[in-house]
């Protein structure tokens, strides 16, 4: 039996982006909300990767770009980090490393804003996977709630829970998949203590910074996670410790 | 700045117990009935009219205040400058907290006591064995479970003295034995999302969707299992 929907995946911001669409919709439909969204993801990668010296991160983190000549997107990712660097006591710090490099948060808003504009275009069930960072809403082609396994720390092949859901955006921050690249702001050094940290929310962009938060806290991000209103998450430390919130959608059964 | 508006802490405040009890639950002085931050209704009187005066205390910061005497040391200070002065509290029939020591009338106290130990006995029992008696899902009804706030369940070791965090590989994480439910999860995680790769795909393949992890550069893509689950389809 064919399912409906259509998959693709395609490398756009340095990692691979698994776009699952589920509607059934006429295949041409399809591939043209699939088009869309890949060239939105293409478009913030062109203008907001720190990898390109013509991006316009890169020409504003010069000054080339003054704040009030840039794109609106610009903005609004600028404000969302600096809210985000008050509401993680300053750990979400998208000047961390010296230069501004809002990749931590760009990349959830990106997929978050692709998700929205696929429910706007009448694609109300589908699993966007930006580079590990999840947004689901619906239901999988199979009709059930879409199930998102979250990786295990020490073994890529497996998933260590399994979460689900028909609306939800988990993202994951760890330190296992390209060493310890997460900086604590506060000491200049990476962190230690939590080897991976999903957030579980409403806001993809959100979560992802949250996660990435907490992971630059080091232990004491569990009992800020604990705190955080609105959000679920799930923590594994580096002694191979699980925590999570109870009210975590786990999958059971 | 505004905090310099508080009146300053009095002498002893830091210290621990010292056997004798506040004027005032607060730890501050009342207030006179017109001072527009004392209690309207507060008076300074003794409540009962037989009541002994205040014994002069050790400390005479406590002492009454005669009226219109100038008063030394701190001082209320309000948006209108200096307040009233501070009355003095009655030491011990004041507004401390109650004085649960009824040494009088022993007799009358004990009988109270036994009453009250044969009541809360007969509660306890009567509690333990509702208690012993709800199942779990009834207990789930009673809302004794459920979470107040966004609470990190508890944790479960994977084998913590054996394997150093991030020495070895590990097959699988344990879950947190919050419930039956966890503990059966967890047996079914192991066995399903464990061994080789080519295995963990084609076991995995039906059951996940996507999978949720820290970015992965390009090529650590191809190993992971969100690969493995894109070639699937």
């Amino acid at each position: 039996m064919i399912r409906p929907g259509l998959r693709l995946v395609e490398q756009v911001m340095g990692t691979a982006i698994s776009l699952d669409l589920a509607d059934d919709l006429p295949p041409p439909r399809l591939r043209e909300l699939a088009g869309d969204v890949f060239a939105w993801l293409r478009e913030v990668d062109a203008r907001f990767s720190t990898y390109r010296a013509d991006s316009e991160v890169c020409r504003f983190d010069r000054g080339e770009v003054l704040l009030s000549e840039a794109s609106a997107d610009l903005r609004v990712v600028l404000e969302r980090c600096a809210e985000l660097w008050g509401a993680t006591d300053g750990f979400f710090d998208v000047y961390v490393t010296g230069r501004l490099d809002p990749s931590g948060y760009v990349k959830g808003w990106a997929a978050q804003v692709a998700s929205d504009r696929l429910v706007a275009a009448g694609a109300p069930n589908h699993c966007l996977n930006a580079g590990g960072d999840v947004r689901v809403r619906g239901h999988s082609a199979s009709g059930r709630p879409w199930r998102i396994g979250v990786r295990h720390p020490w073994d890529g092949s497996s998933a260590c829970l399994v979460l689900t859901g028909t609306d939800l955006a988990v993202a994951t921050s760890g330190v296992y998949e390209r060493g310890q690249h997460v900086l604590d702001p506060r000491r200049g050094a990476p962190a230690t203590g939590l080897r991976s940290v999903t957030v579980v929310g409403p806001d993809l962009g959100v979560a992802d910074a949250y996660a990435t938060a907490a992971v630059a806290m080091g232990m004491a991000g569990i009992g800020w996670l604990d705190r955080l209103p609105g959000h679920l998450h799930a923590v594994i430390t580096d002694d191979a410790r699980c925590l999570h919130s109870t009210r975590l959608p786990l999958l059971t059964g | 700045m505004a905090d310099q508006n508080v009146p300053p802490r009095r002498l002893r405040d830091d210290r621990g117990w010292d056997g004798r009890q506040h004027p005032t639950p607060d730890g501050y002085r009342d207030h006179g009935t017109s001072d527009p931050y004392g209690p309207s209704g507060h008076q300074s009187n003794p409540p009962y009219p037989d009541a002994p005066p205040a014994p002069a205390g050790p400390y005479p910061q406590y002492a009454p205040a005669a009226p219109g005497s100038a008063h030394r040391g701190p001082q209320w200070v309000g948006p209108d400058g200096l307040g009233r002065p501070a009355r003095a509290a009655t030491a011990t029939t004041g507004y401390g907290l109650p004085n649960l020591d009824d040494d009088d009338d022993p007799g009358r106290r004990a009988g109270r006591r036994r009453a009250l130990a044969a009541l809360g006995g007969t509660a306890a029992v009567v509690a333990g064995g509702a208690v012993l008696a709800m199942t779990p899902q009834v207990r789930g009804l009673f809302g004794g479970d459920a979470p107040v706030g966004d609470a990190t369940g508890t944790t479960a070791t994977d084998g913590t003295p054996a394997r150093p965090g991030g020495q070895q590989p590990s097959t699988a994480l344990e879950l947190p034995q919050e419930t039956a439910q966890s503990d059966r999860r967890s047996d079914e995680v192991d066995g399903r999302y464990s061994g080789t790769a080519g295995q963990a795909v084609r076991k995995q393949s039906a059951d996940l969707d996507t999978v949720s992890g820290a970015t992965a550069t390009s090529t650590a893509y191809r190993q992971s299992l969100q690969a493995a689950l894109d070639r699937a389809r």
